[in-house]
């Protein structure tokens, strides 16, 4: 066991975006985009003057551009479940974004030992047109599953989801409440080392956010890590081991969720 | 750099995820993409239960297309115009193209639109986003199975036998494939960015269609020119189908290779052109 090792190790990450308008035809108008075009092909030859360039480039454009987090460090150990708190827009889905892998920092890198699921945007990787089961099948193979290995697990997942009779229909059809503990049940049973979740309780009702802070204790008791968004403060306090607070795309404070939290409603008000 | 998931429950071989900045020129991870094998063919299988389930046709639609084509085709180029088919009967000729011109459609259609489609799942899970135009390419196969179904039909009718030359069709049809996933590649990426190619799309086949021996066979096409019409994969994917379904067509000629060539080039700059552009795929879908 490499308990030593962190299981996520943050380090300088930063993500920058384009605020407003095309991000490149408004950048660098449609000529240069023709001309970057034309001259990717032989991009090895003249990085280095294309270096110089770009450089130029993003003097000139810095005003444009937004750091949606910057320079974020942090490490997680095995089995510890993380808080992140901040306001709305403070960067927290951006780091979780970055995490999972869907989208690429502008800076800095992070190195994760284990498999990774998610659950971000209040939503799901549900592809609607699928139904429950085969949504199950899809999310395990996209985390590289073997069949035989979802199928060890579907039956905890649909107990824990309690969709029942609406296995087989297709998730569109599915209420938003339904959906959200599909996606959480699959979530937190796939045999991920890593579970990044986002804002999951903030929509389901009392009963099924019980289930779930008590899911997050055992998966966290069984080894594995979990990163989680949450604007319920008392959630938040009741599950994580330790929290950061982000403001305005920085770590602000990386302490005990009781004084994170603290911190983090005293700024609000 | 950045290693899969492969086995999550083997401990013995821990998965390290490294996440930095894109730079330079991507790595292709092919070997990521054959592991997420299962992806392609539960997405492929997805395709072809919804387009179906709610249609009074279903897959009627694969066969009606191709035929009412060959019944106009025939009609008008065979019955007014008197294009020469190289000794076959009309029909036969043009259904020989039609099919595997339907399937190079249909599936660049399906991968262009792919990433679009399935920006649910894009925006918030990772897996190697080259799955997503391989299954729309490798899904548009069924349609062309259920139509080719109607081609061996009218084989028979016609009683025409294939010639030895019938054991490289599957050749033929795995050029098909590789040229459509070439352009389907680029048009993917583009799409993603510009939506100016969804709108061009349609005019662009029409127009490869005429450029293409679907109507007409390519031996009018003069000498000196063969070479250059070529370039078009598909002139190689419709001679090679008519020659290995059709006694008396023309084999394929020198002139392959420059098709052959041209598709190489298309996948290998695909696949990376789609790769460097995957990054970016999240944040403007």
């Amino acid at each position: 066991m490499s308990c030593e090792q962190p299981v996520i190790e943050v380090e300088g990450i930063g993500k920058c975006y384009w605020v407003g308008g095309h991000q490149f035809i408004d950048r660098m108008g449609l000529h240069a985009l023709l001309e970057r075009a034309v001259r990717a092909p032989f991009r090895l030859i003249t990085q280095k003057l294309l270096d110089r360039e770009q450089a130029k480039h993003s003097e000139a454009t810095v005003g444009h551009m937004r750091w949606a987090i910057r320079d974020l460090s942090f490490t997680v150990a095995r089995g510890e479940v993380l808080g992140i708190v901040g306001h709305n827009g403070a960067g927290k889905s951006v780091l979780l974004k970055i995490l999972s892998r869907i989208t690429r920092p502008t800076e800095g890198h992070a190195r994760l030992r284990g498999s990774v699921s998610s659950m971000l945007e209040a939503g799901t990787s549900f592809h609607p047109e699928l139904t429950g089961r085969e949504n199950i099948h899809l999310s395990g193979a996209i985390l590289g599953m073997r069949r035989s290995e979802i199928e060890d697990r579907i039956d905890e997942i649909i107990s824990f989801s309690e969709i029942g009779e609406y296995l087989d229909t297709p998730v569109k059809r599915y209420s938003s409440g339904m959906v959200l503990r599909l996606g959480f049940s699959v979530a937190a049973h796939l045999a991920t080392d890593i579970m990044l979740i986002d804002e999951v309780l903030a929509v389901g009702d009392q009963r099924f956010k019980r289930r779930c802070i008590e899911k997050m204790r055992n998966v966290a008791r069984s080894g594995r890590t979990v990163l989680f968004v949450s604007h319920d403060m008392d959630v938040l306090q009741r599950i994580s081991d330790r929290a950061i607070l982000i403001r305005n795309g920085r770590i602000e404070m990386d302490e005990t969720p009781e004084r994170v939290v603290a911190e983090h409603l005293a700024s609000a008000r | 750099m950045m290693n899969s998931n492969t086995r999550p429950d083997r401990k013995a071989e821990p998965v390290v995820i490294d996440i930095s900045p894109p730079s330079g020129w991507p790595r292709l991870e092919l070997v990521e993409v054959w592991q997420h094998l299962d992806i392609i063919y539960i997405l492929a299988l997805r395709d072809i239960k919804v387009r179906y389930k709610q249609s009074l046709i279903g897959v009627g639609w694969a066969v009606i297309q191709p035929l009412l084509t060959m019944i106009v085709f025939t009609a008008i180029f065979a019955g007014v115009v008197k294009v020469p088919t190289d000794g076959s009967p009309y029909p036969l000729f043009s259904l020989c193209a039609l099919v595997p011109w339907s399937y190079f459609v249909h599936a660049i259609n399906k991968s262009t639109t792919c990433l679009v489609h399935n920006q649910d799942i894009v925006k918030r899970v990772y897996f190697p986003r080259l799955v997503l135009p391989i299954a729309a390419v490798v899904g548009g196969l069924v349609d062309f199975f259920v139509a080719f179904g109607l081609l061996l039909v009218m084989l028979l009718i016609y009683g025409s036998a294939p010639t030895w030359a019938v054991l490289l069709l599957p050749v033929f049809l795995i050029f098909a494939v590789l040229t459509a996933l070439a352009l389907g590649l680029w048009l993917t990426a583009l799409h993603v960015q510009y939506r100016d190619v969804g709108n061009a799309l349609p005019f662009f086949t029409q127009v490869l269609m005429f450029i293409s021996p679907v109507a007409y066979p390519a031996s009018v096409i003069p000498e000196k020119w063969q070479m250059v019409y070529a370039l078009n994969p598909m002139a190689t994917v419709i001679n090679g189908f008519r020659w290995a379904l059709l006694e008396g067509q023309p084999a394929p000629g020198y002139s392959s290779l420059v098709s052959v060539a041209v598709v190489f080039v298309a996948l290998v700059g695909g696949l990376y052109f789609f790769r460097r552009q995957e990054d970016r795929f999240a944040d403007v879908v």
